[in-house]
């Protein structure tokens, strides 16, 4: 990939960020709902009504907030939490651990679970070994994540007392130790990650298995098991590689609900409570923090894959 | 369990972590609840948005707050006014000039002796709106004055029966004006608890304050606030034994409590109101005959079934049992269809007719309770869709905007009757019933500024009856609290305010 | 919850022949479930055991029994009558949301692949900047905007799902622009209208069908999830989502409460997906 289509990628990427983020400020600002109020509530007065509104400046006229929203968003500054009176970004930056370890464990799990399941399906083609994985494929799409949770907290937590039915204490005992807390919500979130990645394994294996080199290396006499993990796996894993921007999204996404379920204390809690105090700046910051990661990591897939691949033409991957 | 199992982890091996997650399975249940600090824990449902009582409103405030500050008066668990940080006070013959004698020996949890400067400061910063988020109710001071280094004068604009209950809300603290500008993450205050450190979303700790004036308060060593927001979780916490207090037991999970030989239920009633509130200006609304129609077709008591599990008490007026003021009126306003449906004929709505309940997200206890509602008035031929709305919303629209049809609220948590009771005088900006009576409004104001108790009762008892009958909303329980402790606990009250009072509650082994 | 790593049609093995069996064994368990859950929704319109309204505070979270087949939930109503008008519920989204993101996402994909230059510069910009937006938030958003309630619930869903479509589409068109049989029908003056019409929807149909279907079953899931956080469908209407987010405080009581509701969301998303691949299979493997 040449320097200058870097360039123009770049730019597309700082063009959907200001998008995305013109969307979000004028979106949650047209929300039913007053920040101010939601602070007064049912009993304070309208003298501390005003008060506060005048604090939070949200007596300003929409154009001026969104001109220092998005002044502020260019200086890297992504504005003040109302409910936590404190920095969108300190407090995202504060969350981001235990969104990032449980995503990650998710992750991992997944690809535990996937890649050989993808491999044994392709070397086994069309022998029940195949059927299963495709069956534990579709079931795993189908289940959504909060019922698998909501499952497991009853069979896991109430049931067998195994583990905790939600919380964390990681910050408080240790990674380590909050480790216990994050099983059952990334086997939850794992599951459908696992399935997309038998598929994308099984798919480009049965490509990949299909190749001259291959045949020649059955033909040699090496071992079945070499053949399909040292010279198909190294070839197949490309695409289940460039699949990571979907992935990320995915799991952003399935993790607001699984930290609803489990009651961890990561971005997606983060985001919903800012939705139901209506802590705008915290909902936008949010927002444009999501849009950023997964463009980023997008861009990085497009640019490595297109390194790999040089026919590829950026704009068509990832979509 | 971190150093059995971290080596493996550590190899960051995927292989590794498997192992980690199966052993933690295995291993847990033995561990759970065996490396625990020996201190109260009692699991909160929220975590509150500042510790600063001047700052907010929520009640997730001042559950905790009480611990950390003091008020100049205090209320014990029937209601009852008695001294705190102020030892007396008498009141002037015109109502007008409180003068309130002060303990000597309170000090600040920064080692600082409190006086009556400190007094007047808070004070003063009570009454400020744009300092204090509840201003209004200090709106009535006119002046304080020290008089002595234990003596302090309040003199009000006109007299106000509300006052001195007013100084006893948890929002009425003596706080440390030295740390006025951080008091929000990190209070300062003369409580028997100091704030010790808030881990965002997860746990507020407190130790015990070694100067506090009673030496006998504190029972126990450190007081953890543990955040879980998830109401099965908190029980499972609970029975678990890594938490020793959820005093918001979910009413339907009471007999698993009950049942469990660890654990100890105890039900108090609720200084609190459940209404479903009517818009009294939208037609056909603003005709009392239908007003009275919704409430003799609602089974009060299937609607605590059906929201609480049973636990709670029907009501026939704005005021709860619990309270010295309550007139029971239920014996008059009993359920009755025929009745309901004779009053909807009278009022030209014989064949019923369509109406919205708009319910707040959440609480659990509203939505509950507004699918029963609907249901019963199927009765009377009157077909109420339901309309869940978040909380902003529901504060936007229905509260300030009032514009909505009907919604199921709930009021909690004042001493005096009048917060109870003048936001139904028309006038009042809380009023998003749009009521208006003539005849409440004068009560209510003769009542607010008497100094005569039997006169006031007399005047808050009429102005019940008049709610009852004129339906500015369907009255419809004050529910109970459910509070599920481990049976070593003892001494924990509660209170008709919200709050959390940890002073005498001691954990045994 | 709305996910991206769905089974997209382009991708599929090089040898369709040899997939015959396991696949056709797919698309028909996948139809049979699909009209499973349809029949279930219109059985639902028609009938219900119980009236799923029906309260009875004598029978609350009773178990499974003959009378109640799926027990009974916190207000004594019938779980297995609220279940069955819970598939009507799931349809309605389902068919909505593939209709208004099928319509809005092909004429805006179309109008970017076939147009090109600045009118695609600027549409799929936009769409970039939809795309990136996390769909589970923008759905939030759009909820809480346009109010709560099913009508609402699917035009939300069906607008945040409107830049998957829109970029297929678009590539599908890229793709067959320049083909042999298009640059012919312009060569021999055919309007733009004409050859959309004849040349390129029907050749992209197959893949836009097996998106619809994907779309229904995105659908679903997202509307359950709404629903379970409370702000989809409302209560007393049935959703398999509510019914979950009430069962939440049952789970120790009545635990039949989740289990139902959850085993037909999967069962739905489970059909409508065979369905996408099965006809992902069966259509032109030349599509793109």
């Amino acid at each position: 990939m040449t320097v200058r289509a870097i360039g123009r990628r770049l730019a597309g990427l700082v063009l959907t960020i200001l998008i995305a983020s013109t969307l979000s400020f004028f979106v949650f600002n047209i929300l039913p709902g007053d920040p101010a109020q939601v602070i007064v509530g049912l009993e304070g007065s309208p003298d501390s009504l005003q008060a506060v509104r005048a604090e939070l400046g949200l007596d300003r006229p929409l154009g001026v907030r969104f001109a220092a929203w998005i002044g502020g968003l260019a200086r890297g500054d992504l504005g003040r939490s109302i409910h936590y009176q404190q920095s969108v970004l300190s407090l995202i930056l504060g969350r981001l651990p235990l969104t990032a370890a449980l995503a990650t464990l998710a992750i991992l799990i997944a690809a535990a679970i996937g890649i050989p399941l993808g491999v044994l399906a392709a070397a086994r083609r069309g022998q029940p070994v195949d059927w299963w994985a495709t069956f534990f494929m579709q079931l795993g799409l189908a289940i959504p994540g909060f019922w698998l949770g909501i499952l497991g907290i009853m069979v896991f937590s109430l049931n067998l007392h195994l583990l905790p039915p939600g919380g964390y204490a990681g910050r408080e005992e240790g990674f380590l130790a909050g480790l216990e807390y994050l099983i059952l919500p990334a086997l939850t979130l794992a599951v459908g990650r696992a399935a997309v990645l038998t598929r994308l394994t099984r798919a480009s294996m049965n490509e990949s298995l299909a190749a001259n080199y291959i045949q020649a290396a059955r033909g040699k006499g090496v071992p079945e098991g070499r053949v399909l993990f040292r010279h198909g796996l190294r070839n197949a894993v490309i695409p289940v590689v460039t699949s990571a921007g979907l992935q990320v999204g995915a799991l952003l996404a399935g993790s607001v609900v699984v930290e609803r379920v489990f009651a961890l204390p990561g971005l997606g809690t983060l985001l919903l409570g800012g939705v139901s105090n209506r802590d705008l700046p915290l909902v936008q910051g949010l927002v444009v923090f999501f849009v950023v990661v997964v463009s980023l990591v997008n861009l990085a897939v497009d640019l490595s894959y297109g390194a790999i691949d040089p026919r590829t033409r950026s704009g068509e991957v990832g979509g | 369990m971190e150093r059995m199992n971290g080596g493996k982890l550590g190899r960051g091996a995927m292989a590794g972590l498997l192992t980690f997650a199966l052993l933690a399975t295995v291993l847990l249940p033995g561990l759970a609840g065996c490396a625990r600090k020996q201190a109260l824990r009692v699991a909160i449902n929220t975590d509150p948005d500042g510790l600063d009582p001047y700052k907010t409103v929520a009640a997730a405030t001042f559950n905790l707050t009480r611990n950390i500050f003091d008020t100049l008066i205090q209320t014990d668990p029937a209601g009852r006014l008695g001294p705190d940080l102020a030892t007396g006070w008498q009141v002037s013959t015109d109502g007008l000039t409180y003068t309130l004698k002060l303990r000597t020996d309170v000090y600040f949890h920064n080692g600082r002796k409190m006086t009556a400067d400190d007094v007047k400061w808070s004070l003063d910063q009570m009454r400020d709106p744009n300092v204090h988020k509840r201003a209004a109710d200090f709106a009535a001071i006119k002046d304080v004055k020290v008089l002595a280094p234990d003596q302090v004068a309040i003199t009000l604009n006109k007299p106000s029966a509300a006052f001195l209950s007013n100084l006893a809300m948890g929002w009425a603290a003596i706080v440390s004006k030295e740390a006025a500008a951080t008091m929000s993450q990190n209070p300062v205050g003369t409580g028997p608890f100091k704030f010790v450190e808030w881990k965002k979303d997860q746990e507020i700790a407190l130790e015990r304050f070694n100067r506090y004036f009673d030496p006998k308060a504190a029972r126990v060593d450190r007081v953890v606030f543990q955040v879980i927001p998830e109401a099965p979780a908190r029980l499972v916490a609970l029975k678990a034994g890594t938490v020793d207090v959820v005093p918001d037991v979910p009413p339907e999970n009471a007999n698993e409590v009950q049942a469990s030989s660890d654990l100890k239920l105890v039900v108090k009633p609720m200084n609190a109101v459940q209404i479903l509130a009517i818009n009294n200006k939208k037609k056909p609304f603003d005709d009392v005959r239908v007003r009275q129609a919704l409430a003799l077709a609602i089974d009060k008591q299937t609607v605590i079934d059906g929201s609480v599990w049973g636990y709670g008490k029907p009501i026939a007026s704005h005021m709860p049992p619990s309270s010295d003021y309550y007139v029971d009126l239920l014996a008059q306003h009993q359920t009755d269809v025929a009745k309901a449906k004779a009053l909807l004929a009278q009022a030209g709505l014989a064949k019923g007719f369509k109406t919205t309940i708009v319910l707040p997200e959440p609480y659990m206890l509203h939505r509950r309770a507004g699918q029963v509602i609907a249901e019963q008035l199927k009765a009377i031929g009157v077909q109420a869709d339901l309309k869940v709305i978040d909380w902003p919303t529901w504060l936007s629209e229905v509260y300030t905007k009032r514009n909505y049809e009907l919604t199921v609220i709930g009021h909690t948590g004042r001493l005096d009757p009048d917060p109870w009771l003048n936001r139904y005088v028309s006038t009042s900006k809380e009023n998003y019933m749009n009521f208006s009576d003539p005849e409440y409004d004068q009560i209510i104001a003769q009542a607010a500024v008497s100094t005569d108790a039997a006169q006031r009762k007399q005047l808050y008892g009429r102005a019940q009856e008049i709610l009852a009958d004129q339906a500015p909303a369907v009255y419809l329980q004050a529910p109970a609290m459910v509070i599920g402790l481990n049976k070593a606990v003892e001494g924990w009250q509660v209170y008709p305010i919200d709050i959390y009072d940890l002073r005498g509650v001691s954990k045994g082994k | 919850m709305i996910e991206r790593g769905r089974p997209r049609p382009g991708r599929r093995e090089p040898n369709p022949l040899k997939l015959s069996r396991r696949r056709r064994t797919n698309l028909s368990v996948g139809l049979a479930l699909a009209t499973l859950v349809v029949a279930l929704a219109v059985i639902g319109a028609v009938w219900t055991p119980v009236d799923p309204a029906r309260m009875d505070m004598t029978h609350r979270a009773a178990p499974p029994t003959a009378a109640h087949l799926f027990g009974t939930d916190e207000f004594g109503r019938d779980t297995f009558s609220r279940a069955l008008k819970g598939a009507g519920s799931a349809v309605e989204v389902g068919l909505g949301v593939a209709v208004i993101a099928g319509t809005l996402g092909l004429a805006l994909g179309a109008l970017a692949g076939y147009r090109g230059g600045l009118v695609d510069e600027v549409l799929m910009r936009l769409i970039d900047g939809l795309y990136a937006f996390p769909p589970l938030i923008m759905a939030l958003a759009l909820v809480a905007v346009l109010g709560p309630g099913l009508r609402q619930v699917t035009v939300a869903i069906g607008l945040a799902e409107v830049p998957a479509f829109a970029r297929l589409t678009r590539s599908l068109i890229i793709g067959l622009r320049q083909q042999l049989f298009v640059e012919a029908a312009r060569a021999a003056g055919a309007t733009d209208w004409q050859i959309a019409r004849r040349h390129l929807l029907p050749n992209a149909a197959p893949a836009l069908i097996v998106q619809a279907s994907i779309a229904f079953s995105t659908a679903v899931l997202a509307e359950a999830a709404l629903s379970f956080l409370g702000l989809g469908v409302q209560p007393p209407s049935a959703s398999w989502g509510l019914m979950l987010q009430e069962a939440q405080s049952f789970l120790t009581l009545a635990p039949w409460m989740a289990i139902f509701p959850g085993a037909l969301i999967a069962a739905t998303i489970l059909g409508f997906n065979l369905v996408a691949d099965g006809l992902a299979e069966r259509s032109d493997p030349r599509l793109r």
